[in-house]
């Protein structure tokens, strides 16, 4: 067997490898090489099942929204000011014409607009107008005072009255008082069991029944209407 | 090594949000990402859920990213910055002139990766944390010290702290 010749290392070799003995060296050095540590098995389940949990919804559905939510606020808005201003007017219209009825008897002078005028002075106006009304017909009215009737109505007991109004009251909560019935109607509408149910819940306690009718919405989404007249 | 795997094709189907993608990119770093948490955190369950909302944020944000070639190192921003703010009520910087050390003392001994990391989860918290965002991470201590919520001064010091707490701990798991 042949044997191969020998090789010395440098002289240096032995400082060169004290250096790399030095703490920061050999830290430098194992720094990229740390151990790896691994998550559980059921990690990505866990991601998945929240990332489907907070599903990012798109910008533009978040605008669509804001703006369908604006449009309606804005248009019940003018809505109810074009309601508010259709009845304004209408309540006005009235005096405005008693204003116009007094301008054309004084001659075309111009009245400013009061809001909140004296009683007296409508009052007068309003004889004021009906006067001019007045004489624009031509059928003459007779001043003859027209005396109403008097009637004697007979007097009643306390006692009477007091029963009376008793029977009345009885009356009312009878009629205010919730039918009983065994009925109940659910309608429910979602992609597991669509559909209208009519359920009548025999063997139910009175206490149970004659409640109101009511919606409710349920674990899975289902909106349950009761109806229990 | 991640990063050439990280090809166009596979940036391109993660950027759609494709599901299959997603898992791709979550075995190919979910080594990476939970050994981070688990240094920081130093308890398994806390790292498991940093894990699982660092990729929630990763995957949901995905879009925003402008460049895809840093998406590893935009990856572990995520990761540490949730580790820490996860640990933040345990992390505590201790004073340092109580514990002085023989810095100056000469270290002649060989370690390894493992001794190095036991030596590295001994640490408290505070120079832990320093100590893993400068010499592990690679952050400045300007970063350091914006994310941990302390002074540059302190985040200096700590890292010195770290090291010669570090130098002790494995000269003892040497002798032992």
């Amino acid at each position: 067997m042949k044997k191969l010749p020998e090789h010395d290392p440098k002289q240096s070799a032995w400082d060169d490898l004290m250096k790399r003995r030095d703490f920061d060296s050999q830290l430098s050095g194992h720094l990229p090489n740390l151990p790896q540590y691994f998550p559980k098995d059921a990690a990505w389940e866990r991601i998945t099942g929240e990332l489907d949990r907070k599903k990012i919804i798109p910008i533009y559905i978040r605008w669509g929204v804001a703006a369908a939510i604006a449009s309606i606020l804005f248009l019940s808005g003018i809505t109810q000011n074009w309601f508010v201003g259709e009845t304004q007017p209408k309540l006005n219209q009235g005096y405005i014409s008693i204003n116009k009825t007094e301008n054309q008897a004084t001659e075309n002078q111009i009245q400013p607009f009061v809001t909140h005028p004296d009683p007296g002075i409508i009052s007068q106006k309003l004889e004021k107008s009906s006067s001019e009304f007045s004489k624009e017909k031509t059928t003459p009215r007779s001043e003859d005072v027209i005396e109403v009737p008097k009637i004697t109505l007979p007097a009643i007991e306390q006692s009477h009255t007091s029963k009376l109004s008793l029977e009345i009251i009885k009356m009312e909560t009878q009629v205010q008082a919730p039918q009983k019935t065994l009925h109940q109607v659910s309608i429910s509408w979602s992609k597991i069991k669509p559909g209208i149910q009519l359920k009548t819940p025999f063997g139910r306690q009175e206490s149970e029944l004659g409640q109101k009718s009511q919606a409710s919405l349920d674990q899975i989404g289902h909106v349950i209407l009761e109806l229990h007249n | 090594m991640i990063s050439q795997k990280l090809d166009t094709d596979l940036i391109s189907k993660l950027l759609k949000g494709d599901r299959s993608a997603q898992f791709q990119l979550f075995e190919m770093t979910k080594g990476m990402l939970f050994s981070i948490c688990y240094r920081v955190t130093n308890d398994e369950d806390e790292a498991n859920d940093v894990l699982q909302d660092s990729y929630v944020e990763i995957f949901q944000k995905m879009h925003t990213l402008n460049h895809p070639e840093a998406l590893i190192a935009w990856m572990k921003t995520i990761t540490i910055r949730k580790a820490i703010l996860q640990s933040r009520k345990k992390i505590h910087f201790e004073p340092i002139e109580e514990v002085e050390m023989e810095s100056n003392e000469k270290f002649d001994s060989w370690f390894d990766a493992e001794m190095l990391d036991q030596a590295i989860r001994s640490l408290p918290n505070g120079a832990r944390a320093v100590f893993l965002m400068i010499e592990v991470e690679g952050y400045s201590h300007k970063e350091a010290a914006e994310l941990l919520g302390i002074s540059e001064s302190t985040s200096k010091s700590q890292l010195h702290y770290a090291k010669s707490l570090l130098k002790k701990r494995i000269t003892k798991l040497l002798q032992a």
